[in-house]
């Protein structure tokens, strides 16, 4: 072993060598276990129970509503970019891609959500369709489906809800330009689309 | 060419344990500055200055300016594969699943080869005022071990 008189020779210069050593050991640990936990949130972080109604209205109006939770199980708090719910019916036989859009609602950075590490947020929307349009196509819809043998109503259509949020881990920065890399670390997508759609 | 002794094994090895983190750190930190604390955003003149700064010691504690320089190698050589392995954290820790295993780490070879030149310039800089720091020291202790007789 290289003898303890020599180190105590250099005992100033060890000690720094040592401190200076140690310091970049520890700053390379916390760094791996921060991106290690931030690697494990994108695994943890989910969107569960989803639920969904359709409820007619005196007026003829349907109303639509919707609601999803976020679960988040890690120790970060996850800052909403984005949030958007999607409602439409598959229609094949339509010429607008086989569907036809009921309501998008929309929730902007700006409204400043954030759910706090190891919680759970519901996301609820609702929307009332009464554009005379719309409830038009949703007859054709139900009339046409009752010649192939399907009996629907407004408040039974299997409406299709697509929820999608976008939101940034922690307070890490996720401004890059070039190293794109560097935001999708931080950056949590989550899609959820329903059952009678998919 | 002088033989390479015991003594001197054990003192590159320990120097390249020593060594190693600061240039695991700079690499891991250069991958991901975001997430890295401190960070060093990236800015390679702290990293050449830091590197400078972790090679001096192999000068100042190894004997020969060879062996300073092999130390140099080794150190950078360790402490890139310790980067490799705080890389692996949430794989090793975790054991989730990674996907595209080649991709994975050729993408952090592929981001960080260039700071190897860094580390080892630096360090063979740092090397070089170890060893003039030590030489600095001799003399400083010769000087007061045997002083001047006045009258001469």
């Amino acid at each position: 072993m290289v003898s303890i008189r020599k180190l105590r020779e250099h005992w100033f210069s060890v000690t720094l060598y040592v401190a200076f050593s140690v310091f970049f050991l520890v700053s390379g640990i916390v760094s791996a276990m921060t991106y290690s936990a931030i690697v494990r949130a994108h695994d943890q972080i989910q969107l569960v129970d989803p639920s969904y109604d359709a409820a007619l209205l005196d007026n003829g109006s349907v109303e639509i509503s919707f609601a999803i939770t976020l679960s988040n199980p890690s120790r970060y708090e996850l800052r909403l970019h984005t949030a958007t719910w999607t409602v439409f019916v598959d229609n094949s036989t339509g010429t607008d891609g086989g569907r036809f859009t009921l309501t998008v609602e929309y929730t902007g950075p700006t409204a400043g959500v954030m759910v706090e590490g190891k919680s759970e947020h519901i996301f609820e929307h609702t929307a009332v369709v009464s554009d005379p349009a719309l409830l038009a196509d949703l007859r054709g819809f139900i009339n046409y489906s009752a010649s192939t043998g399907s009996s629907y109503t407004l408040e039974t259509i299997p409406y299709a809800h697509e929820f999608e949020i976008i939101a940034w881990i922690g307070g890490f920065a996720h401004d890059y330009v070039r190293e794109s890399y560097l935001n999708d670390l931080v950056r949590l997508d989550r899609h959820y689309i329903s059952e009678e759609d998919s | 060419m002088k033989k390479l002794t015991w003594d001197d094994i054990e003192r590159m090895a320990l120097l390249s344990l020593l060594g190693a983190p600061p240039i695991a750190f700079m690499t891991f930190d250069f991958f991901f500055p975001n997430v890295s604390t401190p960070s060093l955003e990236k800015n390679l003149l702290v990293v050449l200055l830091l590197s400078i700064l972790a090679g001096i010691p192999s000068g100042l504690f190894s004997r020969r300016v060879d062996l300073a320089i092999a130390t140099t190698f080794l150190y950078v050589t360790v402490g890139y594969l310790f980067a490799f392995v705080l890389y692996s954290g949430p794989y090793l820790l975790y054991g989730l699943d990674l996907l595209l295993p080649t991709f994975y780490y050729l993408m952090f070879f592929r981001f960080t080869i260039i700071l190897l030149f860094l580390f080892v310039l630096g360090g063979f800089m740092g090397a070089v005022l170890g060893v003039i720091i030590r030489d600095s020291i001799r003399r400083e202790e010769t000087r007061l071990t045997f002083p001047e007789r006045q009258g001469r």
